[in-house]
């Protein structure tokens, strides 16, 4: 995708936050995952990439870290939203879905206003 | 906000860098669990589990990196890296920080010193002034007359003010506060076996309240003690002196003994509190309780002229406002003294009307016209401190240039894995910083040691020099830290820039490239020409010392003593002074170690008496000064007799009025002709007696460093006046009738010895035990020598010091040569050399740099030390044997440093030195 980087990252990181948000406390790993899934396979992740943008959204505030156990019996680090966290998802994702639809008004085909 | 957040997570990140490289790890190892976990759940083997897992992750390192950098800020990171690898760098290698630190300390901390003594003199406000900045000089400007031996044409005098005028000022004036007083006039203090001499200022009831002082207890003089009709003594203690008083806290109005009154005493002044110079007071007292000595009316007469006006503009009023309405306020009352009007004129001292003019100056700017001696030397000073520490740069910029051929191979490697050039620099200048840190702070040190040295040697006794610390001090000495760690830096980082990396890659160490060789050459032959030009310095002003010492005052200083009571302002009848003196001769003559006493009227070096004098037979004049002396008087003081005789006891009223005159004088008036004979009068005083001519003495020398400056007309370094001596017995004119001012005391061996045999001796012999102070005459001379001390102390110590650093570069650079050319040698000398070949080749080598060092610098310092002319007595600046001393002694020193690198390499067996690598 010929995405610029800043907006790469911050799309990244509202996907890192719905993920956790829907999914609840979660690993790298899953979160990874699940980001690859959601997004239908499209989106190829090298999964290096997630960490530096996890510590960022912990450095800002919005998660926080844990070591845990997972499912399997293995240590990881789960990160889990704070109460920032979740105003900042929903506040991100009105900002978007408000852009989708002015841009959406633009690209659709051109409909007189009645 | 988050920013803000993160910024500050980020910084913190910088300081726990192990325990989160440790989490990062586990972390990215936890997730290739997992995600092997899941492949192998999936149905792969181990391996393959493992390596899709990885590929996935993506590279590691650039993860971490990537991490990292988020992680924390880079800047700074980087920057403790420098710090850290430095350091490591200075423990290897203690030897190299430990010569940069010293340096590097030598030569900022002789600049810091320089900068406070520089400081103290000319940049500080005196402490406890309101706003400084605004107090001005209210300035009579006069033009002197053609035969004022005082002034020269092109150059007006600044008169005192008179009291009417001042007083006729501070009534009329509307636009300024004004206030009078007068510079530090010694004084005798208390009575008995602790009665002393201090230093007091009178000033008017105003003086206080304009400088905005508050006292440290007590109060100021009101407007009624400070009354000319009649005030009340009273007495403002300097804080200095109440301590040594015994710092006694009820010291309020208890009364002391100052001259000839007793004082109340009403306040204390505020610690550090000087008046507006920098010279101690001990005490200040109301301008109208001045002393007046008999005939004198200082607070009355339009004719004495001794106060100083200063004055502050109200606010709203500007300097300029002040100044025109002082002008028209001064014209008025000149009209009204003399009836003349037009321009103002007035009655000058010597009779006739000389142009009078007002102006306002700021107190504290011009304070670098009026510059002291020692100022000016001490601004010289200044810059003799900034070449050394040019020539402390120089070395360390050398050492630094060794050190990176050594680290040659490093640094290439360093730049083949990846390192910017920038990178290397910048840790270049991080290590060069560190070490002239280090040094910065060592001089700081050095020179809080240093200081009261440089105190002592610097300033007149008296003068008081506030604390040490000041943000100016720190300032300066960051700033030339600084300099110094970049300027040292600068080369070596230029050389990494250019640095190529094959040729560095080989282990050769004995490659020279051309740019390497010729800045290290110019260094040192820089260091060398510097340290060569500070020498020649030292050397001339040793030598102006030691004019200044040897010089013939006429008479000899060096066993002289001055013993006087100040009585001039007391109500003592002359013959109860008179009485007085010759008891204290009596008992000065009986005093072990003396070997003569003599009474005088006018004593050497402190001023006299002049009038003019003449052949009754003829109409010539010349302008004399008088003194009447006892018979012992040439005797006590050494003074040869050339022609004729000394005073007899035979010389009294009643017999032959004699005189005996100076050379000077005899050629004034008889020229070639032989004086002995020849009759002298007074031109306005007895005009017709005729003294008769017995002796002929040499000419005493009035003052040193005064003969500097004074009128052209008179040829030479000191100022020579005519003078005339007549018998104490015989009285001239009712004119000159009066006690002597001082006993000359000569003794038997140095005078300083005697001191106090001879003061405990006269101490209580004064009436109503009066101070009498009792002084050698080396120690009143010695403000007239102490500027000549002053720059020969402070060169040859500066002097010194760049030749050890000089000395100590050379060998450095020597020592890295020989290294270098280690397996030539061996070859050479395998071949055949003899040691000695060997000796005189690196000797060569070495000297070739001195000698061309020598060259500029010679060249250098003949252009430079016309500038100190004025600083050197009796001195040319091209004073050759100076100049051949200081270039022995800097060739000397070279050879010096030369021979051990020499003798090192004499001594390199063959056999090693080839397979050296």
């Amino acid at each position: 995708m010929a995405e610029k980087p800043d907006v790469w990252q911050g799309t990244l990181a509202l996907m890192v936050l719905k993920t956790i948000e829907a999914m609840g406390p979660l690993h790298g790993y899953g979160i990874a995952r699940r980001i690859e899934q959601t997004s239908g396979d499209l989106l190829s992740v090298n999964y290096g990439t997630l960490y530096p943008a996890l510590l960022k959204l912990e450095q800002e505030g919005y998660i926080t870290s844990e070591w845990g156990m997972s499912d399997n019996n293995r240590k990881a680090k789960f990160y889990s939203l704070t109460r920032a966290g979740r105003k900042h998802v929903h506040r991100e994702t009105h900002d978007w879905q408000q852009m989708t639809n002015i841009v959406a008004r633009f690209l659709a085909p051109g409909e007189k206003s009645s | 906000m988050r920013r803000a957040r993160a910024w500050f997570r980020r910084l913190a990140g910088v300081f726990n860098k192990s325990r989160r490289d440790r989490e990062l790890s586990a972390e990215l190892e936890s997730h290739l669990q997992l995600h092997i976990d899941d492949n192998i759940r999936a149905g792969m083997s181990p391996q393959e589990a493992r390596r899709r897992a990885i590929i996935k992750l993506g590279g590691i390192e650039s993860t971490k990196e990537n991490y990292r950098d988020r992680r924390s800020i880079p800047i700074i990171e980087t920057l403790l890296q420098d710090i850290r690898f430095a350091l490591r760098m200075f423990r290897k290698n203690p030897g190299f920080a430990l010569a940069v630190v010293l340096t590097l300390a030598l030569g900022i901390g002789a600049n810091v010193t320089m900068f406070s003594v520089v400081d103290a003199l000319l940049f500080r406000m005196p402490d406890h002034i309101r706003a400084p900045e605004q107090i001005v000089n209210v300035e009579l400007m006069v033009k002197p007359e053609a035969h004022d031996p005082f002034g020269s044409e092109d150059r007006p005098n600044v008169a005192f003010h008179n009291f009417p005028g001042y007083l006729n000022l501070s009534e009329n004036v509307r636009t300024m506060d004004l206030a009078a007083e007068t510079s530090a006039w010694p004084i005798d203090f208390g009575r008995g076996a602790d009665a002393r001499e201090i230093s007091v200022s009178y000033v008017s009831h105003t003086y206080f309240s304009l400088l905005g002082v508050q006292l440290a207890f007590g109060r100021s003089f009101t407007a009624e003690e400070d009354n000319p009709a009649g005030g009340i003594p009273v007495v403002v203690l300097g804080y200095d002196f109440w301590r040594d008083l015994g710092a006694d806290a009820q010291i309020l109005n208890h009364a002391v003994w100052i001259g000839e009154r007793q004082f109340t005493v009403i306040g204390v002044a505020p610690k550090g509190f000087n008046g507006l110079d920098s010279a101690r007071l001990d005490a200040w007292m109301p301008v109208s309780d001045v002393p007046v000595a008999a005939g004198q009316d200082l607070l009355h007469s339009k004719d004495n002229w001794w106060l100083d006006t200063i004055g502050r503009p109200k606010k709203g009023a500007t300097r300029a406002q002040a100044e025109s309405e002082i002008a028209v306020v001064y014209a008025g009352y000149a009209k009204t003294d003399n009836g003349v009007r037009g321009n103002i004129t007035m009655q000058s001292s010597l009779g006739s009307k000389v142009d009078w003019n007002v102006r306002l100056t700021p107190y504290f700017d011009s304070r670098t016209d009026k510059l002291s001696q020692g100022a000016r030397v001490s601004l010289w000073l200044s810059a003799v401190a900034f070449i050394v520490l040019l020539i402390a740069c120089a070395n360390v910029a050398n050492l630094f240039l060794v050190r990176m051929f050594q680290r040659k191979q490093e640094m290439a490697i360093r730049l083949q894995l990846g390192a910017s050039r920038g990178r290397l620099i910048g840790q270049t200048l991080v290590e060069s910083l560190l070490l002239s840190s280090a040094g910065g702070g060592a001089a700081l040190l050095v020179s809080y040691w240093i200081r009261p040295i440089a105190r002592a040697v610097l300033f007149a006794p008296e003068t008081y020099v506030g604390s040490f610390m000041n943000w100016r001090l720190i300032a300066l000495t960051i700033f030339f830290t600084a300099i110094a760690g970049i300027s040292s830096a600068l080369i070596p980082a230029w050389r990494v820039s250019r640095s190529s990396l094959t040729s560095d890659l080989k282990s050769d160490r004995q490659g020279r490239s051309n740019s390497r060789s010729a800045a290290r050459a110019t260094l040192l032959v820089t260091q060398v020409a510097l340290t060569l030009v500070l020498s020649i310095g030292a050397g001339l002003f040793i030598e102006s010392l030691r004019h200044a010492h040897m010089f013939d005052q006429g008479f000899q200083t060096d066993r002289a003593l001055l013993a006087s009571m100040n009585l001039g302002t007391s109500s003592l009848k002359t013959a109860v002074i008179n009485a007085a003196y010759n008891t204290l001769a009596e008992r000065a003559a009986h005093t072990p170690r003396v070997e003569r006493v003599a009474l005088a009227h006018a004593i050497p070096l402190m001023g006299g008496i002049y009038t003019s004098v003449g052949d009754p037979a003829s109409s010539d004049s010349a302008f004399a000064g008088i003194d009447q002396v006892s018979s012992e008087y040439f005797a006590a003081l050494g003074i040869k007799i050339l022609q004729g005789r000394s005073f007899l006891p035979s010389d009294r009223a009643g017999t032959l009025p004699v005189v005996i005159v100076n050379q000077t004088l005899a050629r004034d008036l008889w020229h070639d002709e032989n004086p002995i004979g020849k009759c002298l009068a007074l031109r306005n005083f007895n005009k017709k007696e005729c003294h008769t001519v017995v002796g002929v003495v040499p000419d005493q020398i009035k003052s040193l460093a005064a003969g500097h400056t004074m009128s052209r007309k008179i040829a030479g370094p000191a100022f020579n006046t005519a003078d005339a001596y007549f018998p104490m017995e015989q009285h001239i004119s009712k004119d000159f009738d009066g006690p002597p001012d001082g006993l000359l005391i000569r003794t038997f061996g140095p005078a300083s010895l005697a001191q106090h045999d001879i003061s405990a001796a006269l101490t209580g012999l004064a009436p109503g035990g009066r101070y009498v102070s009792v002084r050698p005459f080396s120690e009143i001379m010695d403000p007239q020598i102490r500027p000549f001390r002053l720059g020969a102390s402070m060169f040859t110590f500066f002097g010194a010091l760049a030749l050890l650093l000089s000395s100590v570069g050379i060998y450095g650079v020597l020592a890295f040569l020989v290294r270098q050319r280690t397996a030539e040698i061996g070859i050479r000398m395998a071949l055949g050399a003899l040691p000695q070949n060997v000796l005189k080749l690196v000797i060569w080598q070495g000297m070739k740099f001195a000698a061309l060092g020598v060259v500029i610098g010679i060249a250098a310092a003949l252009s430079l030390t016309r500038l100190v002319r004025s600083l050197l007595f009796e001195v040319r600046p091209t004073d050759v044997p100076s100049y051949m001393t200081a270039c022995a002694v800097l060739i000397t020193v070279a050879l010096l440093a030369c021979l051990l690198p020499a003798w090192r390499a004499a001594r390199v067996d063959p056999a090693t030195s080839l397979r050296h690598e």
